[in-house]
């Protein structure tokens, strides 16, 4: 009992000090972070205050309530991006998930040089959109290599970046320069699928297709989940690529291209920010849509 | 018979994994080989390889372009944006990990909440804020703002942090160390691949980096490879094998620092990621 005591006594003292020591650090590491936050929190207020203005940056800033939003409204290049970022989505997302979960399962089966492959299907992923956009411009052109090659085998050319074509293109640059990525993230959820249920089913006697449709799909469907988000997320947001590989008649007009066109070449501070709460806004939507829909095709165990 | 079907299925897939390298690589095959020639023949005909291999466009590159002078703004925003806001990242991920104070959990919801925020929504303000410190048209413009440290670097590092055992913040502080010295001496160290993942992350966006450097920097002598590229386009539409020269050598420090570090990335994000 007496040993008891003597020990919690000092102790205690000592403790509490050590925790104010704790704070003080604790408040002098945080600063750089606390700024930064406090920054985009700020940054966020102050853009949506100024989406209700109309502002040069020059002159002052003069409230104009909703208008912006009014004018947004009716603005068909508005619609245009959108419809854009669609034709980009249409085409781009089902053929990402296709191929990149099937280049998954080809690279976790045990082969030699299995490392290589990865090394090499990640490479465009360390590449600039800049390199990426550049190349595959001149691939693109109506005598480059693409068409070249299409002319070799006996067929037409296809005028890649006319103004139908423009947005399927760089869905197809898309899709080439993501897919390794993608694969490595499916290839991880693939990783995690345990190895029992595979040996259970040999058992009952399932066929490679009855293991892939009934096990490896249903449970990697967390991990498809992840990337569909994050791939419509990106594609709403997208802008190097468009901005080097334009195609004509605002044929691969986006969303961001427009912002930055709006407040860094017109200096219309006011509607750009509209165009960003509205950008915003529509992510918002369909990550909640997204969201509730996973209810019906995301299982997070068997 | 059974080994042969499994020889077969193996041979059909080495020959798809052959077949999606060769479209992966092909278009960097084109970049290398179409930097060799000269511009009559990629003007007239369309084979890959060069017939007349050429200099010309390397030495053109150096000589009439400021390349080198983008690649070392380039490397300036890179390594120096990368170094502190890894370390502001760091410093930040042990406060939340190890160290006890009040409204720590609200902060680190907050810092969690702005992952969702996307950068679009920031862009407009952060210009304005940058142009009224007088930061316009310099190097630092870009490279300021990220020594706040990351919310998902936080974030990610924290969960590193995390999983090392208490008992050693414990002892060290017992015999008397400072936790700024807990973390430089026994966090910092302990946490080194999920570090290097992050470097490789954050130096492969920000020499990349388009937008940022389009907004805040107008005269050649501060651009980085990235704009100058695409500004130097301009100048050299008739002459192709020029631009791509500086594309390919523009390549070059990411794909290095991949190459080097790539375990650490594909371990990374095959370990902690996504789950």
């Amino acid at each position: 009992m007496r040993d008891d005591q003597a020990r919690e006594l000092p102790r205690k003292p000592a403790k509490k000090k050590l925790m104010g020591q704790d704070a003080l650090w604790a408040f002098v590491l945080l600063i750089p972070l606390v700024v930064g936050i406090g920054l985009i929190y700020f940054s966020a207020v102050f853009g949506f205050a100024m989406s209700f203005t109309s502002w040069d940056i020059v002159r002052k800033a003069q409230w104009i309530g909703l208008d912006n939003y009014k004018t947004l409204a009716y603005d068909g290049l508005v619609w245009k991006a959108m419809y854009n970022t669609l034709i980009f989505l249409v085409i781009s997302i089902p053929a990402k998930l296709i191929i990149s979960f099937a280049l998954a399962i080809l690279l976790n089966q045990k082969l030699k040089g299995i490392k290589l492959f990865r090394l090499i299907y990640f490479f465009p992923t360390a590449c600039s959109v800049v390199a990426i956009a550049l190349v595959w411009g001149y691939l693109y052109g109506t005598d480059g290599f693409l068409n070249t090659l299409l002319q070799d085998i006996g067929l037409p050319k296809v005028y890649w970046m006319d103004e139908h074509n423009a947005m399927g293109s760089i869905a197809i640059m898309g899709v080439w320069g993501s897919m390794g990525f993608i694969a490595l993230l499916f290839l991880a959820g693939l990783q995690n699928v345990p190895t029992e249920y595979y040996e259970a089913s040999r058992v009952d006697g399932a066929s490679r297709w009855q293991q892939l449709w009934n096990i490896t799909i249903p449970l990697i469907t967390p991990t498809t989940f992840f990337i569909l988000i994050t791939q419509v997320i990106g594609a709403f947001q997208m802008f190097g690529e468009v901005y080097l590989l334009s195609g004509p008649l605002d044929s691969t007009l986006t969303i961001v291209q427009y912002i930055f066109n709006e407040a860094f070449q017109g200096f219309r501070m006011g509607y750009a920010s509209a165009l960003s709460y509205l950008l915003i806004l529509i992510i918002f939507i369909i990550t909640v849509i997204q969201l509730r829909l996973q209810k019906k095709w995301v299982h997070y165990d068997l | 018979m059974e080994h042969t079907t499994q020889q077969a299925i193996k041979s059909v897939q080495y020959i798809i994994l052959l077949a999606l390298s060769v479209v992966i690589l092909f278009p960097f095959a084109w970049l290398l080989l179409s930097s060799f020639k000269d511009n009559f023949e990629i003007m007239s005909g369309n084979h890959l390889i060069p017939k007349n291999w050429t200099f010309d466009n390397y030495v053109k590159i150096m000589t009439e372009i400021p390349m080198l002078t983008f690649f070392k703004n380039s490397a300036f925003i890179a390594v120096m944006a990368t170094i502190g806001g890894i370390f502001a990242s760091a410093m930040s991920a042990f406060v939340f990990a190890k160290l006890q104070f009040k409204g720590r959990d609200t902060l680190f919801t907050m810092v969690l909440v702005v992952m969702m925020i996307p950068g679009v929504v920031t862009m407009i303000p952060l210009f304005i804020i940058i142009k009224s410190v007088g930061l316009m048209d310099s190097l630092w413009a870009l490279i300021l703002p990220n020594w706040t440290g990351a919310a998902f670097s936080v974030f990610f590092l924290r969960q590193h942090m995390m999983s090392i055992p208490h008992d050693l913040y414990e002892s060290a502080k017992m015999e008397g160390c400072s936790p700024f010295r807990i973390f430089m001496t026994i966090y910092l160290p302990l946490v080194k691949s999920a570090l290097a993942t992050l470097a490789v992350l954050n130096f492969i966006g920000h020499w990349n980096d388009l937008l940022g450097p389009l907004i805040y920097l107008n005269s050649p002598e501060k651009m980085t490879i990235t704009v100058g590229i695409s500004y130097f386009r301009g100048q050299y539409v008739t002459d192709y094998p020029v631009v791509l020269a500086g594309v390919f050598l523009s390549l070059i420090p990411t794909v290095v620092v991949f190459m080097f570090l790539q375990k650490y990335l594909t371990k990374g994000m095959l370990i902690s990621g996504l789950k």
